[in-house]
Protein backbone atom coordinates (compact mmCIF):
# COMPACT_ATOMS: atom_id res chain seq x y z
CA UNK A 1 0.00 0.00 0.00
CA UNK A 2 0.87 3.30 -0.90
CA UNK A 3 1.71 5.55 2.23
CA UNK A 4 2.60 9.13 1.41
CA UNK A 5 4.45 11.59 4.38
CA UNK A 6 4.48 15.10 2.59
CA UNK A 7 4.97 18.30 5.25
CA UNK A 8 2.37 20.71 4.62
CA UNK A 9 2.91 23.49 1.72
CA UNK A 10 1.41 27.06 0.93
CA UNK A 11 -0.99 27.43 -1.38
CA UNK A 12 -0.10 26.43 -4.94
CA UNK A 13 3.03 24.86 -4.31
CA UNK A 14 3.67 20.99 -5.05
CA UNK A 15 6.74 19.35 -3.34
CA UNK A 16 9.25 16.85 -5.30
CA UNK A 17 7.95 13.08 -4.50
CA UNK A 18 10.03 10.40 -4.43
CA UNK A 19 9.80 6.48 -3.69
CA UNK A 20 12.24 5.26 -1.13
CA UNK A 21 13.95 1.75 -2.65
CA UNK A 22 15.43 1.38 0.63
CA UNK A 23 14.81 2.50 4.24
CA UNK A 24 16.11 6.01 4.64
CA UNK A 25 16.01 8.48 7.74
CA UNK A 26 16.42 11.98 7.62
CA UNK A 27 15.80 14.77 9.72
CA UNK A 28 13.69 15.66 11.68
CA UNK A 29 13.26 12.36 12.97
CA UNK A 30 11.47 10.88 9.71
CA UNK A 31 11.46 7.16 8.79
CA UNK A 32 10.70 5.83 5.44
CA UNK A 33 10.61 2.37 4.56
CA UNK A 34 10.94 1.06 1.23
CA UNK A 35 8.63 1.25 -1.29
CA UNK A 36 7.01 4.48 0.78
CA UNK A 37 6.58 8.23 -1.50
CA UNK A 38 8.25 10.55 0.57
CA UNK A 39 8.34 14.47 -0.63
CA UNK A 40 10.14 16.23 2.31
CA UNK A 41 13.54 14.79 1.57
CA UNK A 42 16.25 17.08 2.59
CA UNK A 43 16.86 19.29 -0.21
CA UNK A 44 20.51 18.59 -0.23
CA UNK A 45 20.75 15.19 -0.17
CA UNK A 46 18.41 14.34 -3.22
CA UNK A 47 20.83 14.75 -5.44
CA UNK A 48 23.30 11.83 -4.24
CA UNK A 49 19.41 9.47 -3.08
CA UNK A 50 18.94 9.95 -7.00
CA UNK A 51 22.62 9.31 -8.35
CA UNK A 52 23.00 6.41 -6.26
CA UNK A 53 19.64 4.90 -7.02
CA UNK A 54 18.27 5.07 -3.63
CA UNK A 55 14.88 7.24 -4.31
CA UNK A 56 13.20 7.53 -7.78
CA UNK A 57 10.82 10.56 -9.21
CA UNK A 58 7.57 9.87 -8.36
CA UNK A 59 4.94 11.57 -11.20
CA UNK A 60 3.08 14.37 -9.34
CA UNK A 61 -0.75 13.03 -9.24
CA UNK A 62 -3.05 13.93 -12.04
CA UNK A 63 -5.59 16.19 -11.31
CA UNK A 64 -8.65 14.30 -11.46
CA UNK A 65 -11.09 15.15 -14.37
CA UNK A 66 -14.29 17.45 -14.00
CA UNK A 67 -17.35 15.64 -14.39
CA UNK A 68 -20.56 17.42 -15.35
CA UNK A 69 -23.18 16.08 -13.06
CA UNK A 70 -26.99 16.88 -13.70
CA UNK A 71 -29.00 17.97 -10.35
CA UNK A 72 -32.56 19.02 -12.38
CA UNK A 73 -34.34 20.06 -15.24
CA UNK A 74 -32.54 22.71 -15.40
CA UNK A 75 -28.93 21.51 -15.47
CA UNK A 76 -30.01 19.01 -17.76
CA UNK A 77 -31.24 21.89 -19.96
CA UNK A 78 -27.62 23.40 -19.73
CA UNK A 79 -25.83 20.34 -20.35
CA UNK A 80 -27.26 19.99 -24.10
CA UNK B 1 47.91 7.46 21.58
CA UNK B 2 45.05 5.85 24.07
CA UNK B 3 46.63 2.68 26.02
CA UNK B 4 44.46 0.61 28.32
CA UNK B 5 45.02 -1.28 31.13
CA UNK B 6 43.55 -5.14 29.82
CA UNK B 7 40.95 -5.38 32.82
CA UNK B 8 38.89 -2.93 31.02
CA UNK B 9 38.43 -5.39 27.92
CA UNK B 10 34.86 -7.03 27.82
CA UNK B 11 33.73 -9.85 25.67
CA UNK B 12 30.60 -11.05 24.59
CA UNK B 13 29.73 -14.57 22.98
CA UNK B 14 25.72 -14.84 21.57
CA UNK B 15 24.48 -12.30 23.50
CA UNK B 16 26.20 -13.53 27.00
CA UNK B 17 28.34 -11.09 29.04
CA UNK B 18 31.17 -13.26 29.52
CA UNK B 19 33.71 -10.55 30.99
CA UNK B 20 33.04 -11.19 34.44
CA UNK B 21 34.19 -14.72 34.47
CA UNK B 22 37.21 -14.41 32.02
CA UNK B 23 40.46 -13.21 33.10
CA UNK B 24 42.41 -13.66 29.99
CA UNK B 25 41.37 -13.28 26.16
CA UNK B 26 43.97 -13.36 23.42
CA UNK B 27 43.60 -13.85 19.48
CA UNK B 28 46.25 -14.51 17.07
CA UNK B 29 44.92 -13.48 13.61
CA UNK B 30 47.08 -14.66 10.67
CA UNK B 31 47.54 -14.56 6.64
CA UNK B 32 48.80 -17.66 5.01
CA UNK B 33 51.55 -16.78 2.79
CA UNK B 34 51.66 -18.63 -0.81
CA UNK B 35 54.76 -19.59 -1.79
CA UNK B 36 54.98 -17.88 -5.44
CA UNK B 37 58.65 -18.23 -6.25
CA UNK B 38 59.93 -19.12 -9.43
CA UNK B 39 63.07 -19.70 -11.53
CA UNK B 40 65.26 -16.97 -12.03
CA UNK B 41 64.75 -15.92 -8.25
CA UNK B 42 67.27 -15.13 -5.36
CA UNK B 43 64.92 -14.78 -2.47
CA UNK B 44 61.54 -16.34 -1.37
CA UNK B 45 58.17 -14.95 -2.90
CA UNK B 46 54.99 -14.88 -1.06
CA UNK B 47 51.66 -13.77 -1.85
CA UNK B 48 49.16 -13.40 1.21
CA UNK B 49 46.29 -15.91 0.84
CA UNK B 50 43.76 -16.57 3.23
CA UNK B 51 43.04 -14.80 6.65
CA UNK B 52 42.77 -17.01 10.08
CA UNK B 53 42.10 -15.94 13.51
CA UNK B 54 41.65 -17.70 16.87
CA UNK B 55 40.15 -16.77 20.27
CA UNK B 56 41.52 -18.22 23.66
CA UNK B 57 39.60 -17.53 26.87
CA UNK B 58 40.58 -18.21 30.31
CA UNK B 59 38.44 -17.01 33.23
CA UNK B 60 37.07 -19.06 36.39
CA UNK B 61 34.33 -21.82 36.50
CA UNK B 62 30.54 -21.03 36.98
CA UNK B 63 27.90 -23.31 36.45
CA UNK B 64 25.02 -21.04 36.82
CA UNK B 65 21.87 -20.00 34.71
CA UNK B 66 23.71 -17.92 31.84
CA UNK B 67 27.02 -18.29 33.00
CA UNK B 68 29.98 -19.08 31.39
CA UNK B 69 29.68 -22.78 31.63
CA UNK B 70 26.23 -22.92 29.78
CA UNK B 71 27.47 -20.53 27.06
CA UNK B 72 30.66 -21.76 26.35
CA UNK B 73 29.73 -25.82 26.66
CA UNK B 74 26.57 -25.05 24.03
CA UNK B 75 29.01 -23.34 21.94
CA UNK B 76 30.94 -26.47 21.35
CA UNK B 77 28.77 -27.99 19.32
CA UNK B 78 26.30 -25.00 17.71
CA UNK B 79 26.23 -25.74 13.67
CA UNK B 80 25.72 -21.97 13.22
CA UNK B 81 28.91 -21.07 15.46
CA UNK B 82 29.57 -18.28 18.39
CA UNK B 83 29.44 -15.04 17.50
CA UNK B 84 31.77 -13.19 19.56
CA UNK B 85 32.62 -9.38 20.14
CA UNK B 86 35.64 -8.63 22.11
CA UNK B 87 36.41 -5.19 22.95
CA UNK B 88 39.99 -4.50 24.11
CA UNK B 89 39.53 -0.98 25.60
CA UNK B 90 36.12 -1.53 27.25
CA UNK B 91 32.60 -0.95 25.69
CA UNK B 92 32.88 3.04 24.38
CA UNK B 93 31.24 4.67 21.37
CA UNK B 94 33.86 4.49 18.56
CA UNK B 95 36.22 2.01 20.74
CA UNK B 96 37.79 -0.20 18.37
CA UNK B 97 36.32 -3.67 18.98
CA UNK B 98 36.72 -7.41 16.83
CA UNK B 99 34.20 -9.38 15.94
CA UNK B 100 34.39 -13.19 15.38
CA UNK B 101 31.88 -15.29 14.03
CA UNK B 102 34.01 -19.00 14.90
CA UNK B 103 33.33 -22.02 15.84
CA UNK B 104 34.60 -23.07 19.46
CA UNK B 105 37.22 -26.05 18.79
CA UNK B 106 37.59 -26.92 22.41
CA UNK B 107 36.08 -26.23 26.14
CA UNK B 108 38.02 -27.21 28.87
CA UNK B 109 37.07 -27.39 32.86
CA UNK B 110 39.71 -27.47 35.36
CA UNK B 111 39.64 -27.90 39.54
CA UNK B 112 42.94 -28.39 40.77
CA UNK B 113 43.16 -29.23 44.22
CA UNK B 114 44.77 -26.28 45.07
CA UNK B 115 43.21 -23.62 43.17
CA UNK B 116 40.16 -22.07 41.77
CA UNK B 117 38.00 -24.52 39.32
CA UNK B 118 39.26 -22.92 35.85
CA UNK B 119 37.22 -22.56 32.42
CA UNK B 120 39.19 -22.33 28.75
CA UNK B 121 37.68 -22.05 25.41
CA UNK B 122 39.58 -21.83 22.24
CA UNK B 123 37.47 -20.75 18.67
CA UNK B 124 38.57 -20.97 15.27
CA UNK B 125 37.03 -18.16 13.08
CA UNK B 126 35.49 -18.67 10.33
CA UNK B 127 35.73 -15.02 8.98
CA UNK B 128 39.32 -13.95 10.35
CA UNK B 129 39.25 -11.18 13.18
CA UNK B 130 37.64 -8.37 11.65
CA UNK B 131 38.08 -4.95 13.36
CA UNK B 132 35.87 -2.36 13.73
CA UNK B 133 34.12 0.49 15.83
CA UNK B 134 31.70 0.99 18.54
CA UNK B 135 28.78 1.93 16.57
CA UNK B 136 26.39 1.46 20.09
CA UNK B 137 27.60 1.15 23.68
CA UNK B 138 25.63 -1.35 25.54
CA UNK B 139 22.35 0.30 26.82
CA UNK B 140 18.84 -0.18 27.24
CA UNK B 141 16.38 1.56 23.81
CA UNK B 142 13.02 1.52 24.79
CA UNK B 143 11.91 4.01 21.62
CA UNK B 144 13.44 4.90 17.95
CA UNK B 145 16.56 6.58 17.67
CA UNK B 146 19.67 6.91 16.14
CA UNK B 147 23.37 6.89 17.68
CA UNK B 148 25.78 9.48 17.27
CA UNK B 149 27.71 9.22 13.72
CA UNK B 150 30.82 7.25 12.89
CA UNK B 151 32.92 9.30 10.36
CA UNK B 152 35.34 8.09 7.71
CA UNK B 153 37.59 9.94 5.46
CA UNK B 154 35.94 9.20 2.52
CA UNK B 155 33.39 6.41 1.16
CA UNK B 156 35.00 2.53 0.52
CA UNK B 157 34.16 0.10 -1.63
CA UNK B 158 34.96 -3.22 0.10
CA UNK B 159 31.57 -3.79 1.94
CA UNK B 160 31.29 -4.15 5.63
CA UNK B 161 30.19 -6.29 8.53
CA UNK B 162 28.23 -5.70 11.38
CA UNK B 163 28.29 -7.37 14.75
CA UNK B 164 25.36 -6.98 16.81
CA UNK B 165 24.64 -8.21 20.91
CA UNK B 166 21.21 -8.36 22.49
CA UNK B 167 21.40 -9.05 25.82
CA UNK B 168 18.11 -8.16 27.32
CA UNK B 169 14.85 -8.30 25.47
CA UNK B 170 11.45 -7.52 27.03
CA UNK B 171 8.31 -7.35 25.23
CA UNK B 172 8.44 -8.61 21.61
CA UNK B 173 11.92 -6.57 20.97
CA UNK B 174 12.64 -4.66 17.88
CA UNK B 175 15.14 -4.25 15.52
CA UNK B 176 18.43 -2.52 14.85
CA UNK B 177 20.11 -1.57 11.86
CA UNK B 178 23.64 0.11 10.67
CA UNK B 179 22.97 3.07 8.07
CA UNK B 180 25.16 4.90 6.07
CA UNK B 181 25.27 8.56 4.59
CA UNK B 182 27.60 10.75 2.16
CA UNK B 183 26.26 14.16 3.80
CA UNK B 184 25.20 13.04 7.59
CA UNK B 185 21.66 14.21 6.69
CA UNK B 186 20.16 11.60 5.20
CA UNK B 187 20.91 7.57 6.28
CA UNK B 188 20.35 4.90 4.07
CA UNK B 189 20.25 1.50 5.40
CA UNK B 190 23.03 -0.52 4.82
CA UNK B 191 23.28 -3.67 7.38
CA UNK B 192 19.76 -4.58 8.89
CA UNK B 193 19.65 -6.96 11.29
CA UNK B 194 16.79 -9.71 11.99
CA UNK B 195 14.53 -8.54 14.78
CA UNK B 196 15.45 -9.76 18.22
CA UNK B 197 12.85 -11.34 19.94
CA UNK B 198 15.38 -12.89 22.48
CA UNK B 199 19.33 -12.72 23.78
CA UNK B 200 21.29 -13.27 20.74
CA UNK B 201 23.80 -12.46 18.42
CA UNK B 202 24.02 -11.60 14.77
CA UNK B 203 26.74 -11.02 11.92
CA UNK B 204 25.62 -9.19 9.14
CA UNK B 205 28.65 -8.31 5.68
CA UNK B 206 27.69 -6.43 2.62
CA UNK B 207 29.59 -6.01 -0.27
CA UNK B 208 29.97 -2.80 -2.43
CA UNK B 209 30.19 1.02 -0.96
CA UNK B 210 29.99 2.16 2.49
CA UNK B 211 29.77 5.38 2.50
CA UNK B 212 32.03 8.03 4.97
CA UNK B 213 29.07 8.57 7.97
CA UNK B 214 27.94 5.32 9.29
CA UNK B 215 25.24 5.30 12.50
CA UNK B 216 23.09 3.02 14.54
CA UNK B 217 19.27 2.86 13.98
CA UNK B 218 16.77 1.12 16.23
CA UNK B 219 12.99 0.62 15.92
CA UNK B 220 11.55 -0.77 19.76
CA UNK B 221 8.27 -2.35 19.51
CA UNK B 222 5.46 -1.18 21.95
CA UNK B 223 6.04 -1.55 24.96
CA UNK B 224 9.36 -3.58 24.58
CA UNK B 225 12.95 -2.98 24.60
CA UNK B 226 16.05 -3.80 23.57
CA UNK B 227 19.40 -4.01 25.28
CA UNK B 228 22.13 -4.55 22.91
CA UNK B 229 25.61 -3.35 21.80
CA UNK B 230 27.03 -2.71 17.91
CA UNK B 231 30.12 -3.28 16.36
CA UNK B 232 30.64 -1.51 12.93
CA UNK B 233 33.87 -3.19 10.80
CA UNK B 234 34.48 -1.41 7.32
CA UNK B 235 36.55 -3.39 5.14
Amino acid sequence: MRQRIGQRMGKGTQAAAYRARVGLSYPPGRRAEAGEVVSDLPQASVAWLLAEGWIEEEPPPQPLPVVAVATGEGDREKMR
Amino acid sequence: MSFGHGTLAKLWANGYDLTAYLQNVASAATVTAEDATTLGKTAKVALPGLADATLNLDGLFDGGANAVDQVLAAALRAAGGTIFTWLPQGDGFVNVGYGLLSDETGYNVATPATGLAKSTATAQSRTGRERGLVAHALAQRTTWGNSSWIAAAATSSNGAAGYLQVTVVTGTGGMVRLCHSMDNMTYVDLITFAASTAVEAQRVEVSGSVYRYVRAEWTINTSSSLTFQALFCRK
